[in-house]
């Protein structure tokens, strides 16, 4: 029995991914489960596992090659085993969360035929015909739902409030615009059309592009030689699209604060001689992310995001960790950090880098996360300013731990010190109450034992 | 006195003016048309509808050939030229009548008078003084004679004079530039004058593709017209035996003895509408305008032949630009593309073309695709022997843009409307090649035309 090899969606929202390469050719055997190929999506890189025990029949679509999520990309069966591939079109993508409104379930039930169903006035299918509205789309009021004058002028008002709703998935453009839109990459959504009602046609696309050039930088190649272009795709256009979204969603302001990190050192290598035994080794990251949990929890503004014009408060303290992986910056998330403890905390962070490692992170691996650690210490930096990971509202940075002379109580002494840069969302935090969650860490950082003492409020 | 005052009032009862007033009458505003001849202008009074009519005769008798090669031979042809005036004429006051009460049943007043503005939102007709909120000028073009030595001798007539003959002069010589005179010339070629037609371009339709011109000047000289282009007429002389003309033909002399000499040119209608009156200042040989026909005054829009040079003297310019206006008038928002206009000739073969040239499409910087597809390799064109006629159709190779489509040949002007489609929903080539068209018709010429410019025409050998 044939089966076939799918494109896993790889997470939320994810609509297509591109095979990386295959790692077994047709006719090699296969056993279930093991890795046949390598997929990327626009969020992860991920291994496929053979669907069952027999022979890769066939690789339907070949590495480098983009296609649907669900979409079959190669046949595991039986030796010698005929497979007609007619048999295995593309799966129905089940929609989720689409809004559809009344309108247009009345546009769509037209479309399937139900059009001798409606009754109107002549006086509405007069006016209807003159606003230019498909009665299908009026709702009716009159006696057995006949549609009325009334109804007609409420349904042009409705549209003309919401003229993007009713045309979602209709936009009106003439082939050449089209074509020309679709060469130069312009989103045709947003091109103001200005023929015949409203249709895009080739001159409002010239206006669009003459738009966009004008924000455009000179020609990037203009006297300067290329040596090689490498397409922005996969993990990279996530970081590329993500980090603009970032700058562009939100007001960051980042706040700097030196602490000393002795007692850190100090606590973090009792642990570390303590549990070697055990095979574990607690790293700076948990201990921090363990700190940051905690004081999420004593500044929950901080552990939030924008929702349209609301600020949601998140009960869960899911702290995302960059790390600095093969295929570029991924952040696995710590979910419920404010619940585990450092062990915990240590396992989950090492099981996730060991699985990007080997190209086995789930998409939930990578989701959900309420606030961001970053460090930068191990390459030396020693501070600098984190960008914001949307939907989150603040991110902290921390920098390499420095020994140099500190002046404590008029004496100089050598103290280890750490920077903590703290980037957040300044459009609904205040900097005086950044400057507090940073004096909580600080507190934290400098007497790490107080961990154990419970949340202070 | 109370004046009567309209949201709209239409200068000129003609191509333009009609469907303008009636448009605006649509939008509910209360309109007046003022015209001071007949309503239907030049072009249903004396030039498209009599013309129309006069050259469907003439292809009538056109087709006579093709009857015989298919067996059927009528050896004693009668032309009544009477006759046919007397239906023209019935015709044409049939279709007057319809504009009348079109316009009655639409609510539209008719002033019937000379209008002229008197000053800003005031204008006079046969001495009764109207005030508008949006003044559409559809004036039009008049006929005028041309400019030579010896242009008022008798015998040297205009298109009016010609349709008011009840007998065809039996050798007329037609000099000018206007393309109306390419269509005259065959109805009187095959009506049996002698015709002589002396045009001052360097040749017929001089700015249309060379196909076209060398299609076109080929079949009228095998129908027995003498064409001669690239000429300037030294002056006409009456004497006892006809008109002495003479005339420098690119490098040599020419004289003929005609009975009669149809000069004409066009020009728009400006005088005595008192345009200084509401503050236009501007001369020149028409109104110049904007894509929403506005002429730059306040509330004052100008339409066709009057807002036009005579190259573009087309009723349905007229019409199209005529709703335009009386959109923007009644304050809606609309804007006429004169890209797309049809330049057509009621020959036979009849020629239509709609957009660029393939030289003007490389003169805007255009990376052009050329195709063509004669109809003689076409099914329905072999049946008709359509051996003149032939289809070009010029694109951008980058996104396959239509730019332009020229026919020549058997039902030109109705094709040509595809063209005029095809442009205005600015289609590429692959929507027309890949349009199937019914068949047999001439129409599938058009689809291997632009599969040619693609490199794939199915019919071409």
């Amino acid at each position: 029995m044939a089966t076939k090899i799918i494109m896993p969606q790889g997470g939320q929202h994810v609509e297509e991914g591109r095979v990386v390469k295959w790692l077994k050719a047709e006719g090699d055997t296969v056993k279930k489960g093991e890795p046949v190929c390598e997929v990327e999506t626009e969020k992860v890189v991920l291994e496929v596992e053979s669907p069952a025990d027999g022979v890769l029949l066939k690789i339907v679509v070949p590495a480098g090659e983009k296609v649907a999520v669900f979409a079959t990309i190669g046949i595991v069966g039986a030796a010698g085993e005929q497979v007609d591939l007619s048999k295995f079109g593309p799966e129905e993508k089940e929609e989720k969360g689409v809004d559809i409104s009344e309108i247009r379930k009345r546009l769509a039930a037209k479309e399937a035929g139900g059009e001798a169903g409606v009754k109107a006035s002549g006086r509405a299918k007069k006016l209807a015909a003159e606003k230019g509205i498909d009665l299908a789309a009026i709702q009716g009021t009159g006696p057995g739902g006949r549609i009325v004058e009334e109804d007609v002028l409420r349904a042009a008002e409705e549209m003309a409030k919401a003229p993007d709703e009713v045309m979602v998935g209709k936009v009106r453009i003439s082939p050449v615009a089209k074509r020309m839109a679709e060469d130069k990459g312009l989103d045709v959504a947003s091109i103001q059309g200005t023929g015949p009602m409203g249709r895009i046609m080739k001159e409002d696309v010239l206006r669009a592009i003459e738009e966009k050039g004008k924000k455009k930088e000179p020609v990037p190649g203009a006297l300067k030689q290329v040596k090689e272009t490498i397409p922005i795709r996969g993990v990279r256009q996530v970081i590329f699209d993500r980090m603009h979204q970032s700058l562009q969603q939100s007001a960051q302001l980042t706040l700097t604060m030196e602490v000393n990190a002795g007692e850190l050192g100090r606590f973090r290598k009792t642990l570390v001689d303590s549990l070697k035994d055990q095979g574990i080794r607690i790293s700076y990251n948990a201990i921090l992310v363990k700190i940051i949990a905690r004081a999420l929890e004593e500044h929950p503004k901080m552990n939030s995001s924008v929702v349209k014009d609301e600020i949601w408060l998140w009960e869960s303290v899911n702290v995302g960790v960059a790390v600095d992986a093969e295929q570029g910056l991924i952040v696995p998330v710590v979910r419920d950090a404010n619940k585990k403890d450092l062990i915990a905390i240590q396992k989950d962070i090492d099981d996730k880098v060991e699985r990007a490692k080997s190209k086995k992170l789930v998409p939930d691996d990578l989701q959900g996360g309420t606030f961001t650690l970053t460090g930068l210490g191990f390459l030396d930096i020693e501070a600098f300013t984190p960008i914001l990971n949307p939907p989150e509202v603040g991110i902290l940075g921390v920098g390499k731990i420095i020994e140099k002379p500190v002046v404590e109580n008029g004496q100089i002494t050598v103290g280890q010190r750490m920077s903590l840069s703290l980037t957040f969302d300044h459009r609904i935090i205040d900097g005086a109450d950044g400057a507090r969650f940073l004096k909580t860490l600080k507190s934290y950082i400098e007497t790490p034992y107080l961990l154990q003492a419970g949340k202070r409020i | 006195m109370s004046e009567a005052s309209y949201d709209v009032i239409v200068l000129g009862g003609g191509a333009g003016g009609v469907p303008a007033s009636i448009r605006a009458a649509q939008l509910g505003g209360r309109v007046a048309i003022v015209e001071s001849d007949q309503l239907g202008g030049l072009c249903m009074n004396r030039a498209c509808v009599p013309f129309g009519h006069m050259m469907a005769a003439s292809n009538i008798l056109g087709s006579l050939a093709l009857g015989k090669e298919m067996g059927l031979d009528i050896p004693d042809v009668k032309k009544d030229f009477v006759a046919l005036m007397k239906r023209q004429n019935e015709l044409i006051s049939f279709m007057r009548q319809g504009v009348k009460s079109q316009l009655n049943k639409k609510k539209v007043e008719i002033l019937q008078g000379k209008g002229k503005i008197l000053g800003k939102g005031k204008l006079e007709v046969n001495g009764k003084t109207y005030s508008y909120k949006n003044l559409i000028l559809a004036s039009g073009a008049k006929w005028m004679r041309p400019d030579f030595p010896g242009s008022d001798a008798e015998g040297v007539i205009t298109t009016d004079e010609l349709l008011a003959r009840e007998k065809l002069p039996k050798r007329i010589l037609l000099y000018g530039n206007s393309p109306w005179l390419i269509s005259i010339a065959q109805f009187l070629q095959r009506y049996g004058s002698a015709v002589t037609l002396a045009v001052q371009d360097k040749d017929l339709l001089a700015a249309e593709s060379k196909v076209i011109r060398s299609r076109l000047t080929a079949a009228l000289k095998n129908q027995g017209i003498t064409v001669w282009t690239g000429a300037e007429m030294a002056g006409v002389k009456k004497e006892k035996d006809g008109l002495h003309c003479s005339l420098k033909v690119k490098d040599r002399q020419e004289a003929l003895v005609v009975e009669s000499v149809l000069g004409i040119r066009r020009g728009a209608a400006l005088e005595g509408l008192g345009l200084e009156n509401a503050g236009y200042n501007k001369s020149g040989d028409y109104i110049p305008v904007n894509n929403r026909m506005e002429t730059g005054l306040d509330g004052v829009y100008a339409i066709g032949d009057v807002a036009s040079p005579e190259s573009r003297h087309y009723s349905h310019q007229s019409s199209s630009g005529g709703i335009v206006a009386a959109e923007n008038a009644m304050g809606q928002r609309s804007t006429y593309d004169p890209k797309n206009l049809c330049r057509v000739l009621f020959t036979r073969p009849q020629v239509a073309c709609i957009g660029l040239t393939s030289k003007e499409a490389k003169e805007a910087g255009y990376d052009v695709v050329e195709g063509a597809a004669p109809f003689s390799m076409n099914p329905l064109g072999m049946i008709l022997t359509q051996t003149e006629g032939i289809v070009e159709v010029v694109a951008d190779r980058k996104y396959g843009e239509v730019l332009g489509i020229h026919f020549i040949g058997e039902c030109a002007s109705e094709m040509a409307g595809l063209g005029v489609f095809a442009l205005q929903m600015e289609a590429t080539l692959e929507d027309l090649a890949r349009a199937a068209f019914p068949h047999p018709t001439l129409n599938e010429s058009l689809a291997d035309a632009a599969r040619e410019c693609l490199g794939r025409s199915i019919f071409l050998p």
